[in-house]
């Protein structure tokens, strides 16, 4: 999946003297009053910033709705919470950092990435097995609807030539290329590998067949 | 300096179980260093459990969330599941011990021991063969007996410390690690209550009530535990507090209980750290099966465990002889889930005599339970703690089963000799003869089929066409490992020494077979003897009327 592309990108001027990107003669703020229109969009979402100090948002804009989070989400949680904003358009993520309008450090800005980088992302990673709540900024988001549409319904490759560019151990890499570099689905492969009872010549075996045993292919770990 | 890593992925009430076992191990030699690899889902364990020297963790939820959730590359779990157990992998070990006893754990066992010669193992573990491998009986008495014998006759905490080759050490050291603030909000509490009824320090016991356990069938239901409370309440002797986990469920279950008694109940919330200071300042607790009844015994807090459905007390029940078991009779459960409602109920009068019990303030004639329950109160004998029936009804053939069978593994293991039947005394002597007539025909059926295997094995020596009978008379040999009579116990290491065949000749296994049978034999005369005491002991007492002794337990 490509990243979407800008025909037509600027910055306007809002009534209120807020900067105002314009992508594709769309305005991703309002221009009489970009930080009430903020305001009145975070209000939709209280009750899931009351139960959610993780939250990922989809559109960082110039970041209008984002310090409108920030301030709810401190307000609720204090400095306990996090925001992370998947954002596809570099140009408009320079922009708005150059121009410092971000109000807090708790904000992690992904710009510019297809979803195969994000989704090898450590930090990333582990923010979405935290459960966050979603927010997503609506002009952004029907600007780029196919890119975040395409990232929530993500699939990672299978592929051992694909699993192996996201393992970093030698001995890991080594172990999988020696038995499955040809395997189209790898988790399938390492379940039936741990069902045969072939005799054991690589230590790593036993660490295979364990994770088999705590996350099996089908059915549910081991209580 | 020795340097032990026990493995134990199992739940929290396991883990702390596992105190036990490192306490003996540390008292018999204080320069060991003991490791425990756990679950990160536990990780709250290492403020409250004392004595481990180092935990480690592996993160199951993110593992399982990185492999089942398709957007991420499983390589991400693999890698994840490979760092966890990288420091593990560059400690050098002196001794590991399985204490998990399921497929992960023995996996692990056998990826962090190979090519590792030095490292002396305990437990099970798989060979390169994938078979699988017993460090001694006592491995095969914990994974192939204890599992499958119905009424289990020796405690996990005990195998684990004959599986070790340690013995049992009375605790010592602070087990349960606490806070001073905590132990002082706790201290706080109780001088409150003492203050608010006037009473002198000894004069009130306080006694906490458990309300949730982690399965719905082991909890004690809300109704009982109401009518529990009105007993007490109506004793100026006990005070009752309600014990909960700073979760919605119990503190809504609390307050539902409470509205009973115009709020005037005392619920004390805790996390696991703080839960320490309350069971060590309260007199006796009132629990269902969970990681609590654990956590008392390291305290050496008396405790009343009630237990149902699923919990499973002759296995893992308190290790505290100044505790009690209360569960409806043995003929009655299921250990399940199932059935609850056959199960005989447990009332609250009968909890509340229990309780009596456990605070020494009525004896043992005075106890009257409803039907078919028991008050089981734990024994130390040479092989551990036992349960002894001491209140109640209770089934003599299950408790001959599970004496006998004690009786037989005693022998085998310890070389004991001493049979006290004087728990019997009371028994019909047709009840003592029905039942051994009924276990020396399940001998008699096995040495047929043994016989017969014996010479289908030699017949199919001498001819090869002969194999597959012998193979079915082996099978049905090992059909009688499904009944639960004391001879099945050497059939069930016979089972489990055939399936760890490891050679690749077939002759040689059929050689190795050949003597395991003929060990076999010799067992089951060995239980047969056992048998043969037992008979005569019940002729001697009755007919001579003499006296016999006592039994060992303790006197209220």
């Amino acid at each position: 999946m490509g990243l979407p592309i800008t025909d037509n990108y600027q910055i306007k001027t809002s009534k209120t003297n807020h900067k105002i990107p314009v992508i594709n003669g769309i305005h991703l703020h309002s221009m009489y009053h970009p930080i009430r229109e903020a305001e009145n969009f975070v209000l939709n979402h209280l009750q899931l910033l009351r139960d959610k100090k993780n939250i990922l948002v989809f559109g960082l804009g110039f970041v209008y709705h984002i310090n409108q989070i920030v301030i709810e989400l401190q307000k609720i949680h204090g400095d306990d919470y996090k925001i992370v904003v998947i954002e596809p358009n570099s140009e408009v993520a320079n922009d708005c950092l150059s121009l410092n309008l971000l109000i807090s450090d708790k904000v992690k800005i992904y710009h510019g990435l297809s979803h195969d980088r994000l989704y090898q992302d450590e930090e990333l990673i582990n923010f979405l097995l935290a459960q966050p709540g979603i927010i997503a900024h609506p002009a952004s988001f029907n600007l780029y609807k196919s890119y975040f549409k395409n990232f929530l319904q993500y699939k990672a490759p299978l592929s051992a030539e694909q699993v192996l560019m996201v393992i970093q151990d030698e001995q890991i890499k080594k172990f999988i290329s020696d038995r499955f570099m040809n395997e189209e689905d790898i988790k399938v492969a390492l379940w039936d590998y741990s069902q045969s009872n072939h005799r054991i010549v690589n230590k790593l075996d036993y660490l295979f067949f364990a994770l088999e045993e705590i996350a099996p292919l089908n059915g549910d770990a081991q209580k | 300096m020795k340097n032990v890593l026990i493995i134990n992925l199992r739940r929290l009430g396991d883990i702390y179980s596992t105190g036990h076992l490192i306490n003996s191990i540390k008292q018999s030699s204080p320069a060991v260093t003991v490791s425990l690899l756990i679950y990160k889902e536990f990780e709250s364990i290492t403020r409250s459990l004392g004595n481990v020297d180092q935990f480690f963790f592996i993160d199951r939820k993110k593992i399982t969330a990185l492999k089942k959730n398709p957007i991420f590359s499983p390589g991400l779990a693999i890698e994840k599941f490979h760092n966890d157990l990288i420091d593990i992998q560059q400690t050098n070990w002196d001794q590991i011990i399985n204490y998990s006893n399921d497929k992960i754990g023995t996996y692990l066992s056998s990826y962090l021991t190979a090519d590792k010669p030095n490292i002396e193992f305990f437990g099970i573990k798989y060979l390169t063969s994938q078979t699988m491998t017993r460090s001694s009986d006592w491995a095969i008495m914990f994974n192939d007996i204890l599992p499958c014998y119905a009424h289990t006759p020796v405690h996990f905490i005990d195998c684990y410390h004959h599986l070790y080759g340690v013995t049992w050490s009375p605790l010592k050291n602070n087990l349960i690690k606490t806070h001073p603030k905590h132990d002082q909000s706790v201290q706080d509490v109780i001088e409150k209550i003492k203050k608010d009824g006037n009473l002198t320090d000894g004069e009130i016991k306080v006694v906490g009530i458990q309300l949730k356990s982690s399965d719905t069938s082991k909890d004690i239901l809300a109704e009982t535990i109401i009518e529990l409370i009105s007993l007490l309440l109506d004793n100026s002797k006990v005070f009752p507090v309600l014990l909960i986990a700073p979760n919605k469920q119990e503190q809504d279950l609390a307050c539902d209980i409470n509205a009973y008694f115009d709020n005037t109940l005392v619920v004390i919330e805790s996390d696991l750290y703080a839960l320490g200071s309350v069971i060590k300042h309260l007199n006796c607790i009132i629990t269902p099966d969970t990681f609590i009844k654990h956590m008392c015994d390291l305290s050496e807090t008396p405790m009343v465990e009630v237990s149902r459905g699923k919990s499973p007390f002759l296995k893992q029940g308190t290790y505290n002889i100044n505790s009690y078991v209360l569960t409806p009779a043995l003929s009655t459960r299921k250990y399940d889930g199932t059935n609850l409602e056959n199960e005989g109920r447990i009332k609250a009068g009968d909890i509340y005599q229990a309780m009596q019990l456990a605070l020494k303030h009525i004896f043992i004639s005075e106890v009257n339970l409803s039907n078919d329950i028991t008050i089981y109160g734990p024994m130390r004998d040479e092989l551990g703690i036992y349960y002894m029936p001491i209140c109640g009804s209770y089934d003599i053939e299950i408790e001959l089963s599970r004496y006998l069978a004690r009786h037989y593994i005693k022998r085998t293991f310890n070389r004991n000799k001493d049979l006290d039947i004087s728990f019997f005394k009371d028994a019909k002597n047709f009840r003592l003869h029905a039942w051994l007539d009924c276990e020396k025909n399940a001998v008699t059926e096995l040495t047929r089929d043994l016989l017969s295997t014996l010479k289908h094995l030699l017949l199919s020596q001498k001819n090869k066409t002969k194999t597959k009978d012998f193979v079915v008379s082996l099978e049905r040999l090992l059909g009688h490992t499904e009944m639960h009579h004391v001879a099945s116990i050497p059939l069930h290491f016979f089972k489990a020494q055939v399936d760890s065949l490891t050679s690749d000749s077939t002759a040689q296994n059929v050689q190795v077979v050949e003597e395991l049978l003929y060990k076999l034999k010799g067992d089951i005369q060995q239980v047969l003897v056992c048998f043969k005491e037992f008979e005569s002991l019940i002729q001697d007492t009755r007919s001579a009327t003499k006296t016999v002794s006592g039994l060992n337990i303790p006197q209220t």
